[in-house]
């Protein structure tokens, strides 16, 4: 029996928070919220010592045509393994394997329970209004799988704004055609929301093997991809806020042979639909969230060549409440519940597999002068097994008014996902979850001379690893089968810095970063061959990033160079290191009823000839145009 | 096709000549586009004098090492068509080959009078499967000669034998796709039946197959596991299967006998075995004050091979009374 094959589909079947209302500073907070200055930021949203980046709506503009990979891989520290354009995209977060990421969705877990990890290329960031992207473990918060990051994708309702029409119309090389239409309206206590968008793509791009090689078109590539995201919020009476969420969407990708196979006829056809009811009651010391969502999903992996089809599903639910106290300015308390419930279909299972969840959590927050400390706890239930207890302790503060310093300490899991369970062959119902404990440490300076602007700031972290799962042969076995057989220790120093020179009319930014990361396997296996000691594969030890952009009334420019340093493969060789260079052109014109951009983004202007993933091309030099066009309704 | 040719009149002419026995996988009488993966538990197939091992999982419904097949899709990729060899058929315009998933290595146990014998050769091809992807890549795979056609891939099967649980000291290499060549339209992988000589390995008691490709991974190898086999010619060791040497004429008496097999020679035998009629292996007796018991075998007629290291044995074909 071929059970590399089946180890393939079992990894391949591909398939979001609760920063959401929580960790959402949004303009209307301040009329939900009246005691958010008391609150502070709520206490999942972020944990004291950690490291955060964040993208509001006009700094997503320029990528409203992209999907989150592409962002992740051009803004923040994360490695995003990409297959090609519109391909599969994970991500690797300080070290950790692409089911180390949690995605959120308005505080909601996206990740496929069959495989434990999201493809980013599925998350268009047109249906985003926030992305915020939390580094380092947060399990305690947010549970399974929140161990290198945690990204969250947040909506955000518009009261106050007048009624509103946008179009956003986007060209692009290689037969790039994305149409996206987003309609709000709202009365009194209600707010309506409505976004569309239609991408298609050929992505037949030319590339070489080698230099001096003839030229290849990359074929067997094309993209449909067609979403409708549904927002509704009513405010029935002040303080409350109820919310309801409904995004289909549907992707048919074809799937490019590599660049040692002649033909490809493989293809994936995604579906989802995810509906989303969130409730929110804020008083003067106490803010109730509930949250509950429903989530379908198909996957259908076909390929023609080979007479292959791979079909498989899961459904999700998911119901959380939580109660956050302020019991003093400098004092909070949250208690939460979590219980989530799966199941999922798929021909390798022998019987749908259902897994029920239930998680209670609390936090706790206490100022002390200029320092904050925090602390988390959670407990999960899995099928009526306990898991390890994930707490999280957390410190930051100024030690100088320029100088501030944080610590943060975590025990953090991921639970075995059903292909690890239950796939046949190979599947193991005896999985332990994968945990273990991380610290992370950071100084960060910061400065505000005259109309310049500057921070620095440098973090360290260690995480091990523990029953890290991996895909193996066992003594006796003629099958690769799901271990817990291995531990990896990542650990590493991010370094970031910005200058900002800002006038009347003008802003100037500079802004650069560094991250150094090593990841080691700590047990030697045969196989899959790792030796003990030897990177992980795909895990860059070096990535580093240049970026200055420029504001000139409504011009605005960015260029961001940056640099990915090799990485290990699956196969024998070393993929090598390589440069790209982004550039951002946009204008902006603002009239009374209406207003608009248009936009140029070229990609690998320096046509670098190179690959996140082995034996996976990636296109030369290539752009994006278009235009955007907002009405809005007179107040 | 089974073939049980019988040279007997060759022997008459020459001493030098044994009967030989072809297993050709034939008697299974299976139609065009069937084939055996073991899913009825029969734990191997035997032809000739041939015993193929194999494993199925019934949970997974996976087999290994070995599958009798006769299926004819010579076009379609994919492990999907596993089952098939890339001639369409068995060697010399026969139906029916034999099929191993060999990923860690693969045995096939010599039987009957051909236990011990010397194995004149077998024919050997591609499977579909393994052909396809070296010729085309696919998803996990290379196609060789790589991106630029010049990468000295291969993909080899090397047969070593065993005599006594002793490995051979030789072993033959086979390539069924071989680019290595400084130019490359020498480059070629196998899509017929090729005849593969294997005298050179002495007598065997059971051939040992391993798989290794130069497209290689963590997972170990790329290259679909998978080889075609038919064909395999073994010879009797009861007709004077030519022995390398002198073995030392020991003599084993009473015969019949109806348990004790007393022995008699300049030194004691370093291993001894039994097999029955039907080339089963009954057992591996030790020798105890020159003698072997064959009290606990029932009536019959048995082989005794009596060893004196690798390449010196004597047969003994013995009577067993009650």
């Amino acid at each position: 029996m071929p059970s590399r094959i089946a180890l393939f589909l079992c990894l391949w079947n591909l398939p979001w928070v609760c920063f959401a209302q929580p960790g959402a500073p949004a303009a209307d907070s301040a009329i939900l919220l009246p005691v958010a200055e008391v609150l502070g930021k709520p206490l999942r949203a972020r944990i004291a010592g950690g490291r955060e980046e964040a993208w509001n709506a006009a700094e997503l503009e320029p990528f409203g045509s992209s999907h989150l990979g592409e962002l992740l891989g051009q803004q923040s520290g994360l490695f995003i393994k990409s297959y090609g354009l519109g391909s599969l995209a994970t991500s690797s977060a300080r070290g950790g394997s692409a089911g180390h990421t949690c995605i959120l969705w308005n505080g909601l877990p996206l990740q496929s329970p069959m495989l434990g990890l999201l493809d980013f290329s599925l998350l268009p960031l047109a249906f985003t209004d926030q992305v915020e992207l939390q580094y380092g473990g947060n399990t305690a918060a947010w549970g399974s799988g929140a161990i290198g990051a945690v990204a969250g994708l947040n909506n955000q309702p518009d009261f106050g704004q007048p009624a509103s029409l946008s179009f956003r119309s986007t060209i692009g090389s290689f037969g790039l055609w994305d149409q996206q239409a987003k309609a709000r309206y709202g009365r009194g206590a209600w707010r309506a929301g409505a976004r569309f968008f239609h991408r298609q793509a050929d992505n037949d791009f030319p590339y070489r093997t080698a230099a001096g090689q003839p030229v290849k078109r990359q074929t067997n590539a094309g993209l449909l991809q067609t979403g409708l995201l549904q927002e509704l919020y009513w405010r029935p009476a002040p303080g409350q806020q109820l919310a309801l969420f409904a995004w289909a969407q549907q992707s048919d990708r074809e799937i490019p042979p590599t660049t040692v196979q002649n033909i490809s006829e493989a293809s994936q056809a995604d579906r989802f639909l995810r509906t989303a009811l969130h409730w929110k009651s804020v008083r003067k010391t106490i803010v109730w969230q509930a949250r509950a969502g429903l989530f379908r999903e198909q996957l259908d992996y076909r390929d023609e060549q080979i007479r292959l089809r791979s079909l498989s599903r899961f459904w999700t639910a998911v119901a959380e409440a939580e109660g956050e106290w302020a019991l003093s300015t400098r004092q909070s308390l949250l208690f939460g519940l979590s219980h989530s419930w799966m199941q999922a279909e798929a021909d390798a299972y022998e019987s749908p597999p259902q897994q029920n969840r239930t998680a209670p959590f609390a936090s706790f927050r206490q100022d002390i002068g200029s320092w904050q400390a925090q602390a988390s706890l959670r407990l999960e239930l899995v099928d009526g097994q306990w898991t390890p207890l994930a707490p999280v302790l957390g410190l930051e503060g100024e030690l100088t008014p320029w100088l501030s310093a944080g610590a943060r300490l975590s025990r953090n899991y991921r639970l075995p996902t059903f292909n690890d369970l239950y796939w046949q062959p190979g599947g193991n119902p005896g999985l332990l979850p994968e945990s273990g404990w991380s610290q992370e440490a950071s100084l960060r300076a910061h400065g505000a001379p005259g109309r310049h602007a500057w921070s620095y700031s440098l973090t360290g972290f260690s995480r091990r690893i523990s029953n890290w799962i991996l895909w193996s042969i066992r003594d006796g076995q003629s099958f690769w089968s799901a271990n817990n057989i291995t531990k990896v220790w990542s650990r590493g120093l991010e370094q970031r810095l910005e200058w900002t020179l800002a006038a009347a009319k003008w802003r100037l930014k500079l802004a650069g970063g560094y991250d150094f990361v090593l990841s080691t396997n700590e047990v030697t296996v045969d196989s899959p061959r790792m030796p003990a000691g030897e990177q992980l594969a795909y895990v860059p030890e070096h990535q580093a990033f240049g970026k200055i952009s420029f504001h000139w009334k409504s011009l605005q420019a960015e260029y961001r160079h940056q640099y990915t340093g090799p990485v290990n493969t699956l196969n024998t060789e070393i993929l090598a290191g390589y440069q790209l260079g982004f550039l951002s052109l946009s204008r902006s014109f603002r009239f009374p009823q209406w207003g608009g951009q248009a936009f140029l983004n070229l990609n690998n202007l320096w046509d670098a000839n190179y690959r996140a993933v082995e034996r996976r091309p990636m296109p030369g030099r290539h752009f994006q145009a278009g235009i955007q066009l907002d009405v809005r309704n007179k107040e | 096709m089974e073939k049980a040719i019988s040279f007997s009149f060759l022997l008459m002419a020459s001493l030098s000549l044994a009967a030989q026995t072809t297993a050709g996988f034939e008697n299974f009488g299976l139609p065009a586009g069937a084939f055996l993966n073991g899913s009825d538990g029969s734990g191997g197939f035997s032809s000739g004098n041939a015993f193929l091992p194999n494993d199925y999982d019934p949970d997974f419904e996976s087999w290994e090492p070995w599958a009798i097949s006769a299926t004819t899709d010579t076009q379609t990729p994919g492990f999907l068509n596993q089952y098939s060899a890339t001639p369409g058929g068995g060697a010399a315009g026969s139906l029916t080959y034999a099929v191993a998933y060999c990923f860690s290595g693969c045995t096939i146990n010599l039987q009957g009078p051909a236990a011990g014998g010397l194995v004149e050769g077998l024919y050997l091809t591609n499977s579909t499967y393994a052909y396809f992807s070296m010729l085309n890549g696919d998803p996990f795979s290379k196609k060789f000669g790589g991106e630029t056609g010049g990468d000295p891939d291969f993909f080899r099967l090397t047969i070593k034998k065993f005599l006594n649980g002793e490995p051979g000291p030789d072993s033959v290499d086979f390539y069924l796709a071989d680019y290595r060549f400084t130019d490359n339209s020498q480059d070629y992988i196998i899509d017929g039946w090729a005849y593969v000589d294997l005298r050179t390995l002495g007598n065997a008691d059971s051939l040992w197959f391993r798989l290794s490709s130069s497209d290689i991974g963590v997972f170990g190898m790329n290259t679909p596991a998978y080889f075609c086999m038919d064909n395999l010619t073994t010879t009797d060791v009861t007709t004077a299967a030519p022995e390398p040497s002198s073995a030392p004429g020991c003599k084993a008496f009473p015969n019949p006998t109806t348990g004790l097999l007393r022995l008699s020679g300049p030194e004691p035998p370093r291993w001894i075995t039994v097999h029955n009629s039907q080339g089963q292996l009954m057992g591996r007796p030790k020798a105890a004050d020159n003698a072997v018991d064959l009290s606990g075998l029932p009536a019959g007629l048995y082989f005794v091979r009596l060893g004196y290291g690798e390449k010196r044995s004597v047969l003994h074909k013995v009577v067993k009374t009650e």
